[in-house]
């Protein structure tokens, strides 16, 4: 089985996909909790997919866990990323093609992911956003930083201090230059 | 008039520094303020035109980041198509291809009749100076797309270096032009040439180091 998994690494075919994610690997939170996910579920972290990759698929399988340093890796937060890359494992590769990328960004999300990212506790929402970073999950930063932007949608800067709990670091006059500058953008043609 | 202030690369080192000494800060898990500027430019980059306006006054770090992304000149474009006037300085496009996609968007807007282009890059800093090497200003393409600015009367352009093929067949495509100012270090005789086809020209100033 572990030979078949090396052999057979790097392979987009669809089963061979669907196969490998029945291969279990184990990640480790910065708060030591150890979690299973499937390997091709894992790998949408490319920071797992080149430790995979350079460590070799028979290490990853049999020895100890890949660890996941940052501090944003909780044990909550790694619980949602694996329910997250689980879902999605199995979406078509991400087309690098511009006008995708363009029709992909303003794309809503879908209705799964709405609800997934919809966490009440923001703390674990940014720990979730800053973990996908640190794993280099490009799928899932991008639903939570979509996720936050409709959050901002239509809200005064006050509101989105409040609402994302930002410092304040302008002075009064700074503040005011700015919405001098800006005046123009809220002016009619 | 608008003015794009495209922040340069080398405010974002800048930036890095100031980073370094807040670094000791300790940040609430739940404040958005413990994003490090890369991503907090990431996530802003999805933020409508408008909303990032609105945002530039929440916090410094939103100041910083919220226009960090290519893709504010895109929403530009697709919001403001009517624009008549853009000034583009400060230019952090420093690879050949952002600056074939900057004249791809510029080009979309009909009725643009001033265009000045500050191509010039703040030089002193050598650690920049690898990295600005990239800009191949001498490639022919990445003017190309300007020609479809038939409205153009006012044209400045402010470069280190130009390619003669930017001026190619210039009357053409840019018939109404009454101004032009060229700031290059080197202009040829065959780039005059094309100048002096501009049937709308009257105004021509042009200030260069080198004449062949």
């Amino acid at each position: 089985m572990a030979d078949n998994a090396d052999h057979i690494d790097g392979d987009d075919n669809e089963d061979v996909r669907a196969q490998q994610n029945l291969i279990k690997i184990k990640l480790k939170s910065s708060e030591g909790g150890i979690y299973e996910c499937g390997l091709t579920a894992a790998k949408m972290s490319d920071l797992v997919k080149n430790m995979v990759e350079s460590l070799g698929t028979d290490a990853v399988v049999t020895t100890e866990p890949i660890i996941l340093g940052n501090e944003a890796v909780t044990d909550a937060a790694l619980k949602k990323i694996i329910e997250w890359v689980e879902f999605h494992w199995d979406d078509p590769p991400v087309d690098h093609d511009f006008e995708d990328e363009k029709d992909r960004r303003n794309e809503e999300l879908s209705h799964w992911d709405k609800q997934f990212i919809d966490v009440d506790d923001q703390a674990l929402l940014f720990d979730v956003i800053a973990a996908a970073n640190y794993m280099d999950i490009k799928g899932l930063v991008e639903v939570g930083a979509k996720h936050i932007c409709s959050k901002i949608r239509g809200k005064s800067c006050q509101e989105v201090r409040e609402m994302l709990k930002i410092t304040n670091d302008f002075t009064a006059e700074e503040e005011d230059a700015i919405h001098k500058e800006n005046a123009w953008i809220y002016a009619k043609d | 008039m608008f003015s794009l202030d495209l922040k340069t690369t080398l405010e974002s080192i800048d930036d890095s520094n100031k980073e370094d000494n807040q670094q000791p800060q300790m940040y609430a898990k739940d404040s958005m303020d413990r994003f490090d500027n890369d991503l907090c430019a990431l996530v802003l980059s999805y933020l409508t035109f408008e909303d990032r306006f609105r945002c530039e006054c929440v916090s410094k770090q939103f100041q910083r980041t919220v226009f960090k992304n290519k893709e504010l000149l895109s929403a530009l474009v697709a919001q403001k198509q009517s624009l008549k006037s853009v000034w583009v300085n400060n230019l952090s496009y420093n690879i050949n291809e952002s600056l074939i996609e900057l004249s791809t968007q510029l080009s979309r807007l009909p009725q643009l009749r001033e265009l000045t282009l500050d191509l010039r890059v703040n030089s002193g800093d050598n650690s920049l100076s690898e990295s600005l090497r990239t800009i191949d200003c001498y490639n022919a393409q990445v003017l190309v797309p300007l020609k479809h600015c038939h409205q153009l009367t006012h044209l400045t352009i402010d470069t280190e270096k130009m390619s003669d093929k930017w001026l190619d067949n210039c009357d053409r495509y840019w018939p109404r032009v009454k101004y032009l100012s060229l700031r290059v270090y080197s202009i040829t005789r065959k780039r005059l040439d094309y100048i002096s086809r501009l049937p709308a020209l009257q105004t021509l100033d042009i200030i260069c180091h080198h004449c062949n």
